[in-house]
């Protein structure tokens, strides 16, 4: 979608027409899944993210002027919904589930997810599995920059942009992210494989 | 210099960003130059590109019909749409309440506009206070009489 086609459906949106607010979700709500799922791990939290971004946008559209573009307003909103997400996970576990050591698997991951499709299954596998639980070993922030500069692709300035933050901290936090993954991942290194 | 304070002063984490092309033109450069002279950071950059392009995706994208399905989801959510259901159930309740009210004959328990009671003893009060005498109140039935008691009273 260009700028205009997307400035012509906010303005609609604004008037109330809600076919036009449909066509804004369409047009971006793959991506916006995709980046919620990268972030939080599984399917169904993602779509809750997106959905309540969605539904922020409607909410706020009147505010969405100027440059603003819907797709990095989603990705700022997805980010900052992630990010209160998984500290909000990481805080039940540490109430509920009482585990004796970091390295025991949460019980909830070990149960199969009934939706996912063969290809999603296939793609769950064992490494996939364990790269969920080596990205529990960073800290929010650096998942989120880690997953946003390697998996998404976004150049760090923009993820500064995103988190609000400076541009060398988020360096800082990459290479600290990217060291903690090599270090619980050293399998993935050399001939190992 | 051994292999390991080689790859320290050649800076790990300027080859990160090297990978990621995050580099500013000059850096990049440097880099470049650097790695032609230094085994050991080309073997470090080899290594972080394999891990890095080993590691799997997480997650997959939607299929065309997954995006309608959740399109809908959300359509469903906005504030019109949830209306839309509540209208006609809000409707059927309210008459199910009237209907009850008027099987069990509950309408007399509500206040009604004939009798007003609380209007009239407001008047009532405010006309006390403008006599001057409340025991002349219990003496006003002598007063139709008073023509009568004058004429008894001018014939001794």
């Amino acid at each position: 979608m260009n700028p205009e086609q997307e400035k012509l459906l906010l303005a609609q949106v604004r008037d109330g027409n809600e076919h036009a607010f449909e066509a804004l979700v369409n047009a971006h709500s793959a991506r916006i899944i995709g980046l919620a799922w990268k972030l939080v791990g599984n399917r169904a939290d993602a779509e809750e993210i997106a959905q309540e971004a969605f539904l922020k946008l409607y909410r706020g559209v009147s505010s969405l002027r100027g440059e603003s573009r819907v797709a990095t307003w989603l990705y700022r909103t997805v980010t900052n919904l992630a990010i209160d997400h998984l500290r909000r996970q990481k805080l039940k576990r540490k109430i509920f589930f009482f585990r004796q050591s970091e390295e025991e698997q949460d019980p909830l991951e070990s149960v199969a997810d009934p939706a996912a499709s063969p290809r999603e299954q296939l793609l769950a596998g064992e490494t996939g599995r364990r790269l969920a639980r080596a990205l529990e070993k960073l800290s929010t922030r650096q998942r989120m920059i880690f997953t946003l500069r390697h998996h998404e692709e976004l150049p760090l300035k923009e993820i500064a942009g995103l988190l609000k933050l400076e541009e060398g901290t988020v360096k800082a936090h990459l290479h600290r992210a990217v060291s903690t993954l090599r270090k619980e991942l050293k399998d993935l290194q050399g001939d190992q494989v | 210099m051994t292999e390991r304070e080689q790859i320290l002063s050649c800076r790990p984490d300027q080859l990160l960003l090297f990978h990621y092309g995050e580099l500013d033109s000059a850096d990049r450069l440097w880099i470049e130059q650097h790695l032609q002279q230094c085994a050991a950071c080309r073997a470090e950059l080899a290594e972080l590109q394999l891990f890095l392009n080993r590691l799997p995706e997480v997650g997959s994208e939607l299929g065309p019909a997954e995006v309608r399905r959740f399109g809908s989801r959300v359509m469903a959510q906005l504030p019109s749409n949830r209306r839309h259901f509540s209208r006609p159930a809000l409707g059927w309740s309210l008459a199910g309440a009237a209907l009850l009210l008027i099987t069990l004959n509950l309408p007399g328990q509500f206040p009604s506009e004939v009798p007003q009671p609380p209007k009239r003893s407001v008047k009532m009060s405010a006309e006390q206070k403008l006599l001057p005498d409340p025991d002349m109140l219990q003496n006003l039935d002598l007063l139709d009489n008073f023509d009568l008691v004058q004429k008894l009273d001018r014939l001794g």
